[in-house]
């Protein structure tokens, strides 16, 4: 990991930006300037994709039309390229810069929501000055889900027990790629969906079967049939 | 059999499902470290995107008051006598609501339909409908909606 681990502070949440880092950063100039570029570039490829999915996901959010959620999602793009470029010292070049244009746009629209309480105390959502790095402390910091913990370490039969309780469509695609240990381009063909899709449904009959399980080992949730007339 | 990736992919489904900005910037801050779960995760998005296209577009299917009437009638636990009665003459209303929809707009609507002092239920109206026209992008609350428009003119017919 080339980012720096700067003890710099970054800029505090809200609307002021963070002054540019740049002339303190130890990078090289030239450096520098063709980090500067090759951000600008995938932020420019990046910003229609992502202005789509932050509207759609600010909509469901917040409930505001969506010409509001646009204006937001916009405003939070453009603090987010400004963001970007005072953090270049932080840029791993050797890396795909979407998913860290994406961190840092997330953040930004966080800190725009002024009604947000932090779920960590200064750990993340912040511009702290560990920069965007200490986030993924925060992703491994999350408390341990018993229900995720038996996903990972589930085997064929513990998941086809499991899988065999859902009755949605995303279940067939874990069928496909559990049971029959199809690839998701197989399962693609086979469903006549596309790569992407299988990926997404795959996904959330991953996130069925975690509430399915924790249902089944939270004592508070009535068993199966129970509680029914 | 199920991996890391698999895992981080589910959370991002989730976290974009409920507009969890911080899951978000957590998920995708992993991903800038380990380029392959970025590729992965990359996809997944590629796949809400495609969902989020493949939805009519909120303008092709337009709100009725009556669409908000019926939901309103389900969301509101008690109601005053006026509320009431207006909310009967609003669930016979099926003037199709204009796509940018403001406060301005829902008193147009009670004036033209004569509901008098309900202003309360005028801002809840005016909640409702947005919170429609937003879910109005996906398919199952377009299939919903046309059901219940269904269920309505049936319900009149038979009357």
């Amino acid at each position: 990991m080339a980012r720096s681990q700067s003890s710099e502070k970054i800029g505090k949440p809200g609307k002021e930006s963070p002054a540019p880092l740049q002339e303190q950063s130890s990078v090289p100039e030239a450096e520098m300037a063709s980090r500067r570029k090759s951000v600008e570039t995938a932020y420019t490829a990046e910003y229609p994709r992502l202005l789509r999915i932050m509207v759609a996901q600010l909509a469901k959010k917040t409930r505001q039309n969506l010409a509001v959620c646009e204006e937001r999602a916009e405003e939070a793009l453009q603090e987010t390229f400004i963001r970007l470029m005072s953090l270049l010292h932080q840029y791993d070049a050797t890396r795909p810069a979407g998913p860290w244009i994406r961190s840092v746009a997330y953040l930004v629209l966080l800190e725009q929501n002024p009604y947000r309480k932090p779920k960590r105390e200064k750990l993340a959502g912040d511009m702290h000055p560990d920069g965007v790095v200490g986030l993924e402390h925060a992703t491994r910091a999350r408390a341990p889900d018993p229900a995720e913990e038996f996903l990972r370490r589930a085997d064929r039969e513990d998941l086809l027990r499991h899988v065999d309780c859902l009755s949605t469509i995303n279940a067939e695609v874990l069928r496909l790629m559990i049971i029959e240990g199809l690839d998701a381009s197989e399962a693609a063909v086979r469903l006549d969906v596309t790569v992407e899709t299988i990926h997404v449904r795959k996904s959330r009959g991953l996130s069925e079967l975690r509430r399915l399980v924790a249902g089944a080992n939270d004592p508070a949730q009535p068993k199966s049939g129970e509680g029914k007339p | 059999m199920i991996t890391p990736h698999d895992l981080m992919a589910m959370r991002l489904v989730e976290a974009h499902e409920a507009g969890d900005f911080e899951a978000l910037a957590g998920i995708w801050s992993a991903a800038a470290a380990d380029p392959d779960l970025g590729r992965h995760l990359t996809l997944v998005e590629s796949g809400l995107l495609a969902e989020l296209d493949a939805s009519p577009e909120p303008g092709a299917m337009r709100l009725t008051a009556a669409d908000v009437a019926e939901r309103l009638a389900v969301a509101r636990k008690s109601m005053a006598q006026a509320e009431r009665d207006a909310l009967t003459r609003l669930a016979d209303c099926e003037e199709e609501l204009p796509e940018s929809l403001s406060m301005r707009v829902v008193r147009g609507l009670w004036e033209r339909l004569g509901l008098g002092a309900t202003e309360q239920l005028a801002k809840d109206f005016l909640q409702q409908a947005s919170a429609l026209m937003l879910r109005l992008g996906t398919g199952e609350q377009r299939v919903a909606l046309m059901a219940a428009r269904a269920i309505r003119k049936a319900k009149a017919r038979k009357s």
